[in-house]
């Protein structure tokens, strides 16, 4: 009994470590973390020195560089607790650079109309730098604040003298002067552009005016038009000029003034498809003219621009396959319908480009095209666009274009049972509406078992599921998997499930077995009930009418009483028989002592006490550690001396 | 009923218990196909078809269009290196994802210049949450490579030897390899841009190294584009290919050797000598009491009859 609590103890307490430590068991040595619970740390020292290599790319006027790594800093982790503070620093830092990087582009082109003269156009530019030098001063406090709280959050003013942090902080602080000195650099270049206006200005040059006339102002895009005017200074001619003709600013053509100052040119209308355009002529003092003369430019002569419009008829699938063709068709006519040749078309899915080809004499266009096969299926958009050509404007046209896969269908041939342990063979065809599915790839899975073929040309496969002996699996319908994936991006993979009756004769054993088991309980328990019936049965039949004191004595250990105990016993044997036989009451097997002795009592006159003592001390001798004395035996040997002396207790 | 036998009932029904926890449990490994946790490769098995493997012996031939990953943080025999070769050679892409572990075994014998350096790449600015998860944003302009905006690595290394023209993916500037374990950048530690990806042509194939695998795992594949970065490493050669994923090289946890243990009693168990084996010792065990009790009864009716005159 020991032996087996010790087991059971054993068992139960590497249960519960082995338990513990299986399933809590992690690698002894992990590569990695969880990303979910990984504490988040956000380096001050890398952030200002990254900064510091901002701001240092800012003050050498590399705005474009220093553009990219503020919008790098997206790929930085930001705690959530710095997240509004990092992102306006990163804001400020990016407007910032925008604005010098404009102001730069104003002063430059201040500079630029100066050297030429155009004070007017000057003075615009240098108006609008003032704004933006003010802007810039603005952000530049914003920015030295926002510093001051980002140190604050990143603890520098409690970084101890001379760490990494601190230094990384000092430089940050000195770009920052560098910075606000790069301000003042172009606040002081503004002033010195505003002087040298000045300076011209108090020149007293010879002011100038030129006149503008065009022979038209309607035209097509493309056509010449002739542009006529005079170039004069305080009434006089000014011959030998030269002359820029402008439309919408940008120089078309240059002429220069004849003898009389007038001047005359043609120029081509740019090809840009829009409805109106500005003309002016601009006379800029270079050579000998420089330091005598102030540049001019003509009011401007607005040119109404017309052009073709394009038709554009096409046709195009509303559903394709990835990785087969379309084809996309085109008409390209002008408003007229007259077709037009050698039109450049293009073909987009999704702003892609497809394809691009010409049309041909009757203004068609026949595109055929393959559909990338990693194009993902459901709603695109397929855009046919013309280029410009000549007088006649591009034209476009988009339409929803569905991506859809062309379902497969799959024939298969099973066996409707099997007996393990078996291989299963399936055999099968698998098409679709294109036809036969050549090396499509099928997998089959049946109760955990899985197997994976190809098919052949014809699309059929033959398939074996090796299914070996199972303890668990139990007998009955068993579901067959089975998925095919197709190898033309352009079918759809599909899946079908079947049933196969299965027949597992180790499940059916062990079954068997566990009945056995639960008959085998059933049976030794039942038969030991019923021996322990038969049993109560036999004793209640055996017992005789008339009690046999000798088989029915309750104390079978009685012999081994010895000594006091022995002789008290003894004594209450011998008064109980003369009871028993006195009274005619028997006692019975399940009867105890006191019980015996509640049932004789009111037969045992006058002995009736002795009795009862004589039943106490049998009881505390027989049930108790007491050991009787001397002086017990004599009490109790005298009690029945009572009992026997009585002569109505006598038997007859 | 007796402590007798209600114990090694008791005690059998937890052993029971027991073996069905640690059977049904999902496995915890550490880049296991089947680990549905953080730290396993469910996501990426299922979302890219992988086909996982436990044995170089049966790999494809002509290898072409198969894509083979291999996680090695256990040694390899001779003939899995010679297997891996021959793949290789035949045309097959083996794409090699190690930190820690003995991927340079495979680039020695495959006769490769560059090394995994085994060492932890740091980035204390471009990472996710902290310097040990650095972020990956500067990617060659290859096909491999292409559209990729960043990847998240963890616990990474680097990998050296390398041309700039094999490098696929670099660390930032920031970043540093912590070869003194120390997690802080000292005066003579390598500083990025460090090399985290890098390719080769082996015959008729491709070795690809990457030096962290823990970018497939579960909490990783689906931030920036790792899974993406993943996808395109793999369609080195086809838009379309089969993947395999080696198991077999993975660090192993107590859970994975109590389930390898239980799935070879229980193959033992359900092979029909097993089964056979089985029911008759359930059989003798169920009928021990009848036997008993038989013979008790012989015993008794012989004792009777010895008796009787």
């Amino acid at each position: 009994m020991r032996s087996l609590a010790v087991v059971f103890l054993i068992t139960i307490l590497f249960a519960a470590t082995i338990s513990s430590i299986l399933v809590v068991a992690e690698p002894v040595y992990t590569p990695h973390e969880d990303p979910a619970t990984a504490e988040s740390a956000m380096d001050a020292y890398s952030f200002f020195t990254y900064y510091s290599d901002i701001f240092t790319l800012i003050s050498s006027k590399m705005y474009a560089n220093a553009t990219l790594l503020v919008e790098h800093l997206k790929f930085v982790y930001i705690s959530a607790d710095l997240t509004y503070i990092i992102q306006r620093y990163n804001n400020l830092t990016l407007e910032l650079t925008q604005t010098l990087d404009n102001l730069e582009s104003l002063l430059s082109k201040a500079s630029a109309l100066l050297s030429q003269y155009r004070l007017d156009e000057a003075s615009q530019t240098l108006s609008e730098a003032g704004i933006i030098v003010g802007r810039a001063e603005i952000l530049m406090k914003d920015l030295t604040d926002a510093t001051q709280t980002l140190s604050s959050s990143f603890g520098v003013l409690a970084a101890p003298a001379g760490s990494k942090l601190k230094q990384a902080y000092d430089t940050l602080q000195n770009l920052l002067q560098r910075l606000r000195q790069l301000i003042n650099d172009y606040l002081e270049r503004l002033n010195s552009i505003k002087n040298e206006k000045t300076t011209i200005e108090n020149k007293n040059l010879n002011p100038t005016e030129i006149t503008l006339s065009l022979n038209t102002t309607e035209a097509f895009v493309g056509e010449p038009i002739e542009a006529t005017g005079t170039l004069t200074t305080n009434g006089t001619s000014l011959p030998n000029r030269t002359i820029t003709f402008l439309f919408d600013n940008s120089p078309i053509a240059a002429t220069t003034t004849g003898s009389d100052g007038s001047y005359n040119t043609t120029a081509t209308i740019p090809y840009r498809y829009v409805h109106n355009m500005t003309a002016t002529a601009l006379y800029t003092p270079s050579d000998t003219d420089v330091g005598v003369y102030l540049a001019c430019i003509s009011p401007p002569v607005y040119v109404e621009t017309m052009f073709n419009e394009t038709r554009l008829e096409t046709t195009t699938p509303s559903e394709a396959y990835p990785g087969l063709p379309i084809t996309v068709k085109a008409n390209v006519t002008s408003e007229d319908t007259t077709p037009l040749d050698q039109r450049g078309v293009s073909v987009f899915l999704d702003n892609n480009l497809l394809a691009n080809v010409e049309t041909d004499p009757q203004g068609y266009v026949n595109v055929d095209t393959i559909l990338s096969p990693e194009t993902p299926t459901g709603s695109h958009t397929m855009t046919v666009a013309v280029d410009p050509q000549g007088i006649y404007a591009g034209v476009s046209q988009t339409k929803a274009l569905n991506v859809v896969k062309n379902p497969s269908e799959l024939t298969v041939q099973v066996p409707s049972f099997v007996i393990l342990p078996t291989k299963v063979g399936i055999e099968g065809n698998a098409s679709s509406t294109f036809g036969p599915l050549q090396d499509a790839t099928i997998t089959l899975t049946l109760a955990n078992n899985v197997t994976t073929v190809k098919t052949s040309k014809n699309g059929e496969f033959n398939a074996t599921i090796d299914l070996p002996s199972n303890l668990i699996l139990s007998a009955g319908f068993q579901g067959l998997k089975i998925t095919v994936e197709p190898a033309e991006p352009w079918n759809a993979p599909t899946q079908r499930e079947m049933n196969i009756f299965v027949v597992n004769p180790a499940n059916i054993a062990l079954a068997s077995v566990a009945f056995v088991c639960v008959g085998t309980v059933i049976y030794t328990t039942k038969s030991k009930s019923t021996k322990r019936k038969e049993g109560e049965t036999l004793r209640v039949v055996s017992l005789p009418p008339r009690i046999v004191l000798p088989k029915i004595t309750p104390f079978p250990t009685q012999t081994k009483l010895e000594g006091t105990k022995g002789r008290i016993v003894a004594a209450y044997v011998k008064a109980l028989q003369i009871v028993q036989r006195a009274t005619s009451i028997s006692f019975a097997p399940q009867m105890t002592l006191r019980e015996f002795l509640q049932a004789a009592k009111p037969k045992l006159n006058g002995v009736a006490d002795s009795f009862a003592d004589l039943t106490f001390m049998a009881e505390r001798t027989l049930y108790s550690l007491y050991m009787p004395t001397q002086t017990d035996v004599a009490k109790a040997e005298g009690l029945t001396m009572n009992i026997q002396g009585k002569p109505k207790l006598e038997p007859a | 009923m007796s402590p007798r036998k209600t114990l090694p009932i008791l005690a059998l029904l937890i052993v029971l218990a027991l073996t069905a926890l640690i059977w049904f449990y999902p496995p915890n490994g550490d880049f296991i196909t089947s680990n549905p946790f953080w730290n396993g490769l469910s996501t990426f098995t299922t979302d890219s078809k992988v086909t996982p493997i436990r044995s170089f012996d049966n790999l494809p031939s002509p290898s072409k269009e198969t894509v083979l990953i291999v996680t090695p943080y256990t040694q390899f025999t001779e003939t899995e290196l010679d297997n891996l070769s021959q793949y290789v050679s035949r045309g097959g892409a083996l794409i090699v994802l190690d930190d820690y572990g003995y991927g340079n075994q495979i680039l020695n014998r495959l006769g490769l210049d560059m090394r995994f350096t085994g060492k932890p790449l740091l980035d204390p600015l471009f990472d996710y949450k902290n310097k040990w998860l650095p972020r990956i944003t500067d990617f060659t302009q290859t096909p491999i490579a292409n559209n990729m905006t960043s990847i998240v690595l963890n616990h990474a290394s680097t990998i050296s030897n390398v041309s700039d023209n094999a490098v696929i993916a670099w660390s930032s500037r920031f970043s540093f390899l912590d070869v003194n374990g120390d997690s802080t950048w000292e005066t003579g530690e390598p500083m990025g841009p460090l090399p985290v990806a890098a390719y080769a042509k082996v015959g008729e194939g491709y070795v690809i190294a990457v030096s962290d695998p823990s970018f497939l795992i579960n909490g990783m594949i689906n931030m920036d584009d790792n899974l993406d970065f993943i996808k395109k490493l793999t369609q080195l050669q086809s838009s379309s290919p089969t993947i395999f994923l080696d198991q077999s090289h993975l660090p192993k946890t107590s859970l994975d050797d109590a389930k390898q243990t239980i799935a070879t009693i229980y193959n033992s168990a359900s092979s029909p000598l097993g089964t056979l084996s089985l029911i008759t010792v359930i059989l003798a065990l169920a009928l021990t009491p009848v036997w008993r009790k038989s013979g008790k009864n012989e015993q008794t009716s012989t004792e009777r009859t010895e008796r009787e005159p």
